[in-house]
């Protein structure tokens, strides 16, 4: 393209540039002033430039990645993504110091059009930029359908660019690859990606087929491909993300965990990544690390798309449900849940169901810590204020909670019974209340449990211990307070301890199991086999600490 | 006493900090260069000096932090889809208007759709290093060139300088030696050069660099990348 019809481009795009260094911003706007950009708009943290993206769209974002305290650049292309403010057809170049361990990578789908390192000259920039945008106009409309979310037609004008697309056919491979995952057409982007790695051992194509074997179930296949790409130092933590995943359905969320702690120790901003980390923390009863995470989501969520009262709930019942009976530290930890509490009333001052939640929240918090007459007046003054109507399904939960704590299960039972029964086909709904439930009371619940009970039996009965661990591992993390399925977990972790010796891992999920099993009535159906499992956990404890000091001695 | 920091870990974080005032610095000065219309023959050879020895000194640190990073095993090497005659121009552009102030004409011989796969970043800071060198020696011109061999993509940058002295021929043709770092200044450089190429592997081939000096006068680096 000559020159001056570049110029005409420019002409009519509109830019952005963030950067926390004031020379900085300046002299990246002169160089588009100079390119023949008539609007440069300059902001100097993520917040500023998510603020102005909320009022317009820009063709050009020019993103420094290391913007001191706040967001760095990947968490606000990542938040422009995920809320539609940047679209496809636009460009997003990422600015650098340096390549280190210190820069992460974000997903496939949020990665930057270009990386430019510092210092660069004009001439580069333009270069650069002229470009990107001669790509952009070949691909306008493959981006535009993917800014749609048409990812059919995106993918059917990929094939149609074929061999035309010259020098952007990676692209265009890449870009249609990514459609057909979006679509379900797990078996096309496979073939793709196979046949780009003939040639190359390239990252996005590992990560990709990654991604399509795990769809495919092929999990062992999977993890050794992403494993391959951890020994070749990939910096790209999406890698994590699914190694977890394959771990989680693989039943064994205790490597799950660990994979995300290590890729939230790199990079410890990435709010969902923390989201996943804490719901597996809980499903393995840490409830310490779960809220460690919780903590982090509070904060990394104020003013951002992923800040809601949930954010806040979740802290102060996961503060809550660290509390013991009797134990001395229950005072201070009431004190913490209701600062938190506190901080949600405030930040939803108008918002009469946050209010709801958040007494309701008080009012279990208050029954864990044993001050159940202060939770019973909480819980009564709100259900005057719900009246009689059926409340909203988020505060008939908050009752039942209130109610489990207070111990009585009867009536949180048939509150949960009823929320299932106006809302039959609702499967959120559903799988909500069999979390809380002790035994599944939706209807896909029920078939799940049947099934789940069936399966396990066979792998039982079979011996194959390590495969039952691993089915009632990952069915925990759906029912996390179904007795039943602990108990189970627990026999077959004993079973496999029996015959493979005792193993302080296994152990350890042992006794995070039995602390997370509520006290069972003498005449409760399940309380003998509790303390039969548990004179076992006891037992294989022995043996392990007799093991240890005899290796030591 | 206080704990010490290692030292290795400190001059790594200085020299961070000295390149991002290094930057600044560089970028100003191009701005002073561009809105200056110049007055005589001296002010271009100062404007010339200022720029070439800024250059040499951000590569110098960018070597240097390179191998600290190596060592700590914290340089990633992103492979990925590169077409080299954009790749060798914006090279060529990032150093445009220092071989301006040196009056030199530099040229590019390389098929526009050729298409290799290595780390731009990386490589194009060894380029960069050594444009900045031949700029410093070429006397009127620079010629840059990418090529398809069989299985390989070679780069060369040749200019019409005195050529490469034979102790740093030597240095770099041996490889069981090791680069002397007493030889010269540009050792660094190459030493980074050769670490960065070996990290490009493809099967058994690995990257390598050369250096050679020209039968009609003037040195030549080579790059060759499987």
């Amino acid at each position: 393209m000559q020159k001056i019809d570049l110029i005409k481009i420019y002409q009519r795009k509109t830019a952005l540039v963030i950067d926390d260094f004031p020379d900085m911003r300046g002299t990246i706007r002169r160089m588009l002033m100079n390119f023949g950009v008539a609007a440069v708009e300059i902001a100097g943290s993520g917040d500023e430039a998510i603020a102005f993206c909320e009022n317009r769209a820009f063709d050009i974002i020019l993103c420094d990645y290391n913007l001191g305290d706040g967001k760095n650049g990947q968490q606000i292309l990542e938040e422009l993504r995920y809320r539609g403010l940047l679209k496809h057809t636009g460009i997003y170049m990422m600015i650098t110091a340096e390549t280190t361990k210190s820069m992460v990578f974000g997903a496939l789908e949020y990665q930057p059009d270009d990386y430019l390192a510092k210092p660069f000259a004009q001439p580069v920039l333009q270069k650069r930029l002229d470009r990107l945008m001669l790509e952009k106009a070949v691909l306008f409309d493959i981006n535009q359908a993917m800014d749609k979310q048409d990812y059919a037609r995106a993918a059917a004008l990929c094939e149609q660019l074929g061999t035309e697309a010259g020098r952007y056919e990676q692209k265009s491979l890449r870009l249609k690859a990514q459609c057909c995952l979006k679509q379900g057409r797990i078996a096309e982007a496979r073939a793709i990606y196979e046949r780009v790695l003939k040639e190359r051992p390239l990252d996005w194509a590992q990560i990709g087929l990654g991604r399509c074997l795990m769809e495919m179930g092929e999990l062992d296949q999977a993890e050794s491909l992403f494993r391959q790409l951890i020994d070749q130092k990939c910096l790209c933590l999406e890698i994590y993300d699914c190694l977890a995943e394959i771990q989680c359905g693989k039943g064994d969320i205790f490597a799950a965990q660990q994979l995300l702690e290590h890729a939230s120790e790199i990079s410890p901003n990435a709010i969902l990544r923390q989201q996943l980390l804490a719901e597996i923390s809980q499903s393995n009863g840490d409830w310490e690390r779960a809220e460690k995470a919780h903590r982090k989501i509070v904060r990394l969520g104020a003013n951002s798309c992923y800040e809601s009262p949930e954010n806040y709930f979740n802290l102060a019942r996961c503060i809550a449900t660290q509390m013991r009976r009797d134990d001395t530290g229950n005072s201070r930890r009431l004190k913490e849940a209701e600062e938190v509490l506190e901080r949600a009333r405030r930040r939803y001052r108008d918002d009469e169901q946050v209010r709801l939640q958040t007494d309701l929240i008080s009012a279990e918090l208050r029954a864990r810590a044993g001050e159940l007459e202060s939770a019973r007046h909480i819980l009564a003054a709100a259900r005057d204020r719900i009246g009689d109507e059926a409340p909203a399904t988020a505060v008939t939960l908050g009752l039942a909670r209130a109610f489990q704590a207070l111990g009585d299960r009867a009536t949180a039972q048939r509150l949960l019974q009823e929320l299932t029964e106006r809302h039959p086909h609702d499967e959120a709904i559903g799988q909500a209340v069999d979390r809380l439930s002790d035994e599944p009371l939706s209807r896909k619940g029920k078939e799940e449990a049947v099934l789940l009970n069936s399966q396990g039996k066979q792998l039982l009965a079979a011996q194959q211990y390590l495969q039952a661990i691993a089915l009632f591992g990952q069915a925990l993390r759906h029912y996390p307070n179904n007795i039943a399925l602990k108990l189970n977990l627990l026999l077959a972790l004993v079973r496999q301890m029996n015959i493979g010796g005792a193993n302080a891992n296994q152990l350890r999920r042992c006794t995070r199991l039995i602390e997370n099993i509520p006290p069972l009535a003498a005449d409760h159906p399940l309380h003998e086999r509790l303390h039969v499992l548990w004179d076992h956990v006891d037992k294989l404890s022995e043996q392990l600490r007799a093991a240890t000091e005899n290796s030591v001695a | 006493m206080p704990e010490q920091a290692p030292l290795a870990l400190l001059l790594a974080s200085s020299v961070h900090d000295i390149k991002n005032s290094l930057g600044m610095l560089i970028g100003t000065l191009e701005e002073v260069v561009r809105s200056t219309p110049i007055r005589d023959q001296t002010q271009r050879h100062q404007f010339a000096t200022l720029q070439g020895e800024a250059a040499r000194i951000n590569n110098a640190l960018m070597s240097l932090l390179g191998l600290y990073r190596l060592q700590q095993e914290q340089l990633p090497v992103r492979v990925q889809e590169v077409f080299v005659a954009d790749f060798l121009d914006e090279q060529i552009a990032a150093n445009q208007l220092l071989f301006g102030m040196r009056g030199l004409n530099v040229r590019l011989h390389c098929d526009p759709q050729l298409c290799a796969y290595f780390d731009p970043n990386l490589i194009g800071g060894i380029i960069n290093n050594v444009l900045v060198n031949a700029a410093h020696y070429a006397r009127g011109g620079i010629v840059v060139s990418g090529a398809r061999e069989p299985d390989e993509l070679v780069i060369n940058v040749q200019d019409d300088g005195p050529g490469f002295p034979d102790k740093m021929l030597d240095d770099v043709c041996n490889h069981q030696r090791g680069i002397d770092f007493a030889s010269g200044s540009t050792s660094l450089g190459l030493y980074f050069a050769r670490e960065i190429a070996q990290l490009h592997r493809r099967g058994h081939q690995c990257g390598r660099i050369a250096l050679s000096n020209l039968e009609g006068g003037g040195g030549c680096f080579s790059l060759w990348l499987p």
